[in-house]
């Protein structure tokens, strides 16, 4: 009889064996998904192909089987693999519906909504996977009983990929003027509902930290949304912005600064209004301040730029201040204050200038260095470093005017610009002390120290006596290099 | 000898098979339950009914202003299409289908469940507190249908809105940049001007047998609207075969779809004159009909016909003592 039981046992065990080991157990399928092994899964997903159905677990199975078939899509960018995702995704929600299945879904019918040639097939489709998208999203929030203040770390994620499918069917669905509004009301839709988060509510302080930054998002995109009355600008801008955050100055990021710069670029090519193309200028300008390399051509090419484009901003804010003295209408909603606006475009020129010109200083390629003066003289604002890149062009035009000593007219010429650079110099340091005797401060004593070198050397000694008596004293004791 | 084999193989199957069976139900139980999605998410609390209703709804008026928002900002009539049928949308999923109609379609069970319904709303009119959002959700449609150039819709639209929550125009929404609060009165006021251009009627279509199979096969590729001896905007006609199609899927009582409240007839819009339905599932087809500039007579009956749909006045019933 114990035989007989033990026998018994023994084959139950094995139907038991049999039919958990078949496709084997969700769990294993999700592991391997968690442990970021896409692979196997899909070995395992395609092994069991057969088996899958009479699983009582097969939707999650599917969901995961789709789930790594979209990493891998991701990864390989083959069409088959997001073909094969939307496939298995779809068997699960046949199976049971849920939210994460029909959100990866929308997802992945929102990446191949390119491989269909008919236009409107593919709206039509871009429809379907928006509210696929949109009613998981909504069925989330509501299992989270439409809490505003603080979302979970899924949703936050859901979010933030939804949000860049949004702005990437707004670029490739530019010459469809009826989708834009579309994607523009489900934009404000997600920037709305989402934007109310109260990072304080967060209960970390990691969770704080990334429920501040989805906030700042969310507004952005809110803000940007209307930027320039055109939702392809405004998502260019959007995006330029968001890149720009992950361009950390180094090497490896370099890649998101040439993202950035390229999206900016983009806004740029299309925007209407003045107001947006001088916040375009000003975001260009503040981009290329940023940059770092040790690749010294690119710097000078990318200051270049920054000025260049900074230079074009505030000549727009110029002409709009003037315009707009009367006025307080706005050319776009949210528009940027004008007087911030004009002194982000002044601190990016200043920067970008100043660089230009230590870069050119460094090369020894001081007719550069000179050339930019108009740049610095004509201004009417100041910025850090100005002082500096002054002194850097007198001692330029003081290391031309040797060059040249045979040539009377270009001597004259440089021994003008060395005098006048290097009084600028002077007076704006001097500026800072409004009338008052300056104290002997290191850089107050070595501009004056080299504003008289340069006055006693081109013969300008009365001027350059007058100085001393007067200056010579408080910076005696003071160490300049 | 045989038989005892036999009853011994049996034996071991059923005992299989019922270890088998609770082995799947308890990863069924497990794997239900223990795959939140995507994170672990809070299940609504017992008492959030109508709160979560009350929210879902007010959510669902802030997407449909921000639509509103850009069809006011929408150049073309195809431009204007494109939101409208995303408001056409969120009406039906959010406040026609859950709310007003009692019994959902399997499918969205769990949103029924979850969200819950009202299905009493439309009755108790203004005393109920999720009138005024209901009412404002279809006074919003209402004011889409105007920008789209639907004067009639437009007000019909508004008056199904007075009949939950008459004072459905003292209602303020949110206007351009989530700024500002305007009532719903002045925006329809403001809007008149777009709604007095066109001359579109309401036509009432009423189901009767319609078969969900013939019904299935209907798509935009094979069946249209045609003027016969006047012409008429394409826009028209294509809004016309949309509100057709869709009012065909959404309104017809079928056998596997039969709900309490479910109403079996539907609208559409077409300046008057003559005009044929055409499908090219059925060589029955096309039926002519004839839309008057009166609403009122323009009842038709719609009916399975083989693999299509035709259409046919609804006949006039007199009463006895009327000639």
């Amino acid at each position: 009889m114990r035989k007989r039981i033990a026998y018994l046992s023994g084959l139950a065990l094995l139907v038991l064996l049999a039919f958990g080991v078949a496709v084997g157990e969700w769990t294993e399928y999700k592991d391997l998904f968690m442990n970021g092994q896409y692979q196997q899964v899909v070995d395992l997903c395609e092994a069991n192909k057969g088996a899958l159905a009479d699983d009582p677990g097969a939707h999650i199975i599917y969901k995961y089987c789709g789930l790594a078939k979209m990493r891998l899509y991701e990864q390989n960018h083959q069409s088959a693999e997001l073909t094969d995702a939307i496939g298995y995704l779809e068997k699960s929600i046949a199976f049971s519906y849920s939210e994460e299945a029909s959100y990866n879904l929308g997802l992945a019918r929102m990446k191949a909504l390119d491989a269909l040639s008919e236009a409107d097939e593919r709206l039509e489709a871009e429809r379907d996977a928006i509210n696929d998208m949109w009613e998981s999203t909504r069925n989330m929030h509501a299992m989270e009983n439409f809490e505003s203040e603080a979302l979970s770390d899924g949703m936050l994620i859901w979010l933030r990929d939804f949000r860049d499918v949004l702005i990437e069917r707004v670029f490739r669905d530019e010459k469809e003027q009826g989708r834009l509004h579309l994607l523009a009301a489900q934009l404000r839709m997600i920037a709305d509902r989402f934007g109310r988060v109260d990072p304080a509510k967060g209960d970390n302080e990691v969770r704080q930290g990334n429920l501040k930054v989805f906030k700042d998002w969310m507004d952005e995109l809110l803000k940007q949304s209307y930027f320039d009355n055109n939702i392809v600008v405004g998502m260019y801008k959007y995006q330029g912005d968001r890149l720009r955050e992950k361009y950390d100055q180094t090497d490896k990021t370099e890649d998101q600064f040439a993202k950035s710069l390229h999206h900016y670029g983009e806004a740029l090519k299309r925007v209407k209004t003045n107001k947006a193309g001088a916040v375009l200028y000003g975001d260009i300008a503040y981009l290329c301040s940023l940059y770092n390399s040790k690749d010294k051509e690119k710097l000078v090419s990318y200051y270049k730029t920054g000025f260049t484009h900074a230079h074009e901003g505030l000549l727009i804010m110029k002409r709009l201040n003037r315009r707009r003295q009367d006025s307080t209408a706005q050319e776009y909603p949210f528009e940027d204050d004008n007087t911030e606006l004009t002194a982000k475009l002044q601190k990016a020129y200043g920067s970008n200038l100043t660089g230009l010109c230590y870069f050119h200083y460094l090369r020894k390629d001081y007719k550069s260095v000179v050339s930019l003066r108009e740049y610095a003289f004509d201004t009417g604002f100041d910025w850090d470093g100005k002082v500096t890149m002054l002194m850097l062009i007198a001692d330029s035009a003081d290391k031309l005017a040797s060059q040249n000593h045979a040539n009377r007219l270009a001597f004259n010429n440089y021994r003008e610009i060395c005098l006048f650079s290097s009084s600028r110099a002077f007076k704006s340091v001097l500026k800072n002390f409004k009338g008052k005797t300056p104290p002997g401060s290191e850089e107050f004593c070595r501009i004056y120290q080299n504003y008289v070198n340069y006055l006693r050397r081109f013969g300008e000694t009365i001027e350059a006596q007058s100085l001393s008596l007067q200056y010579e004293a408080s910076c005696a004791a003071v160490a300049v290099e | 000898m045989a038989m005892k084999t036999a009853r011994t193989i049996l034996l071991i199957l059923s005992i299989g098979l019922l270890l088998a069976t609770a082995y799947a139900w308890a990863q069924d139980e497990g794997g239900e339950s223990a795959e939140p999605a995507p994170e672990a998410a809070a299940a609504p609390a017992e008492n959030a009914f109508p709160q979560l209703l009350n929210l879902n709804l007010e959510w669902v008026n802030s997407d449909l202003t921000r639509l509103v928002e850009e069809l006011r900002l929408a150049k073309t009539p195809w431009e204007k299409r494109d939101l409208i049928e995303q408001v056409e949308y969120l009406i039906y999923k959010h406040v026609e289908y859950p709310l007003v109609f009692k019994q959902a379609e399997v499918s969205d069970q769990r949103d029924l469940e979850r969200i819950g319904t009202t299905s009493d709303v439309v009755d108790a009119g203004s005393a109920n507190p999720l009138a005024p959002l209901i009412a404002e959700a279809f006074a919003l449609y209402g004011i889409a249908k105007g920008y789209e150039g639907y004067a009639s819709a437009a007000n019909d639209q508004i008056d199904r809105a007075k009949k939950i929550y008459p004072p459905v125009e003292d209602l303020t929404v949110k206007l351009d940049n989530f700024k500002d609060r305007q009532t719903i009165k002045t925006w329809i006021t403001e809007s008149m001007g777009n709604w007095a251009s066109t001359n579109a009627v309401r036509v009432t279509v009423i189901g009767k047998s319609v078969n969900q199979q013939s019904v299935d096969k209907l798509t935009k590729s094979n069946l249209s609207f045609a003027a016969v001896d006047h012409d008429v905007s394409a826009y028209y006609l294509a809004v016309a075969q949309a509100d057709f199609l869709r009012g065909l899927r959404r309104y017809i009582v079928t056998e596997d779809r039969l709900t309490t409240r479910r109403p079996n007839d539907f609208q559409f819009y077409l300046p008057p004159g003559k005009y044929a339905l055409k499908t090219d599932v059925s060589t029955r087809v096309p039926v002519e009909f004839e839309v008057s500039s009166d609403p009122a007579k323009n009842i038709f009956i719609v009916e399975s016909l083989e693999e299509a749909v035709t259409m046919y006045p609804r006949p006039v019933v007199k009463k006895e003592n009327e000639n």
